[in-house]
Order: structure tokens, then sequence, then C-alpha cells
């Protein structure tokens, strides 16, 4: 429909950056939807997502001369759209801080190894309802911002963990250190509302 | 980690995430996967941890307003032909 839809995010930046609005259309249509998902992660605030959004890509728009092509471009996009959300974020009360210790009771959610449910082979559909939906969102929500984000990046975006961490400027290790530790805290989050559920062996096979 | 090389299930557990991914050295490979059959915790763990990642997956992919692409455009129409006009 659009010439520019089959070119790659260089070439649109390339060609935004000449002066081809249309270019820069194409690439904003690309990423909208993956950073309006990663503002409301961050922000909670579907106003303010939208907001972020608009504030991310008019820096992109702004920065396009200074586009150097070391970070991929997805890569690029995702560090001003984050840096937005955070200005942002800066202006509000920070949330109060806890620390997502690596520990045992973290890791577990409280319980004891052999008291953990049984539900990886439970079927998507069968436990993915409205509720844990609400629930993996206020898990995520309860995260600082700096261990949601890369949740948010990796798990729900699909980004990799090396895309994560150019994103955020954070190491590697570092990346899969918090990746980790927020995975640790929404899994002991799934596992307390499928046993209020009953459901907490629910993907076994009774021999 | 015990003292002596041997791995416990805190370590299993912190190896998770590259674990999931593949990117385990061969013999961080050999000794979780020997530690895993003999520890159903640790496979239950592994397995429910590999799951939460799936259902973040699809459970936090939220749809998009389908107003938001549309001011979306709009803004940026009106507001990036602003930032050229400038000096």
């Amino acid at each position: 429909m659009n010439k520019h839809e089959q070119k790659d995010d260089r070439a649109l930046l390339a060609e935004a950056a000449a002066g081809d609005f249309e270019a820069f259309e194409v690439l904003v249509e690309r990423y909208q939807n993956q950073l309006y998902r990663l503002a409301l992660s961050m922000t909670r605030n579907p106003a303010e997502a939208e907001e972020v959004v608009q504030e991310a890509f008019l820096s992109v728009f702004r920065a396009l001369d200074t586009y150097r092509g070391e970070a991929a471009p997805r890569t690029w996009i995702f560090r001003i759209a984050t840096n937005a959300a955070l200005i942002r974020l800066r202006r509000r009360k920070r949330k109060p801080f806890y620390s997502v210790e690596d520990n045992a009771a973290t890791a577990l959610g409280g319980k004891g190894v052999w008291d953990l449910g049984n539900w990886s082979q439970s079927p998507d559909e069968q436990i993915l309802g409205k509720e844990m939906r609400d629930k993996l969102s206020e898990a995520v929500a309860s995260l600082p911002e700096d261990y949601s984000v890369v949740l948010h990046m990796r798990d729900v975006e699909g980004l990799s963990n090396a895309e994560v961490g150019d994103a955020l400027g954070l190491s590697l290790a570092a990346v899969k250190s918090r990746l980790h530790r927020a995975r640790l805290v929404v899994r002991a989050a799934i596992e307390r509302y499928l046993e209020g559920q009953d459901m907490l062996y629910a993907g076994e096979t009774n021999g | 980690m015990v003292e002596g090389g041997e791995f416990c299930c805190e370590r299993a557990g912190d190896l998770a995430v590259d674990f999931l991914e593949g990117q385990l050295s061969e013999a961080h490979k050999a000794r979780i996967e020997e530690h895993m059959r003999d520890c159903p915790p640790c496979v239950r763990f592994l397995e429910t941890y590999r799951k939460t990642t799936k259902l973040c997956r699809k459970g936090l992919l939220s749809e998009v307003p389908v107003e938001f692409t549309g001011r979306l455009k709009s803004f940026l129409r009106e507001n990036c032909s602003k930032t050229k006009a400038e000096p």
C-alpha cells in the first residue's frame, strides 16, 4: 500500500532523517502498539501512556539526525520511550521501595519446596481468564519500575536480553538478575491465585 | 551452591534464566539436569517458571485502544511540522 512498508527500520530511519515524513510514519505504525503497551505497563494509566508515546515519537523525530546506527533501531526507539516514561514517573510520588531480594522466601512465595504447585501443564485457556490477567497485571505493577520494565520488554514484547540491556543501559547480568527476580514475584502471584482457585495441581494427570 | 561444587536448589533457581534460554555452559547444563533428576520440586519450579513467562506473554499483551493510532498520527503531523519550522 505504502512504498515504504517493505523497508527495514534502518532504511526508514535514514529516509526519515533525510526529510521523508512518510517513512517516519511507517516507523511509527510499526512500533506504536509496542510502545503503548510498554508505556502502559510503566504508568498504569491509559491517558498517560498515550502521552508518553506521543512524547517518545516526537523525541525520535527530533533525534533522527543523531541516530548513528550503533544500537538497533528498535532498541533505540525503546530507549527513547522508556526515558519518556521515566521522566513522567519521576514527577509522581514514587511507590514505596521494597527490595526484591533474591532469597528462597521470595522465590517460592513463602512456601517450602515440597509445597509447590504443579500447574505447568495446565492449558493456558483454562487458567488465563480475566481474573488471572488482572492478577498478572497487579503482580507486575507491584514491582519497582526498573524490574517491571525489564519483564515487560523481555517476556511480553519479546526483546532479547541484550536488546533490553541496550534499551535500558544495563549490563546483561543486571538484565538477567532483574528479570529473574521479577519472574519470581509473578510466579508466586500466579501460584497464590491458583491455590485460591483450587487449581494448584490443575496440570497433573492422575494415574 | 554447596561448598565442593554440588548444586543446591537455590543455585538451580538462579540459573533459571540462562537454562530457559539454552545459554548455560555444557557443564552447568549437565549439573542442573543431574540435580533435577533427583529433585522433583526443582522440576516443578522450573516448569512453572517457564510457564510464567508464557502466561506473561499471553496475559499481558493488552489490546491497544483503536482511537489511539489516529490521535497519535494527528499529534505527530501537527507537532513534527512545528519542530521543523523552528530555526
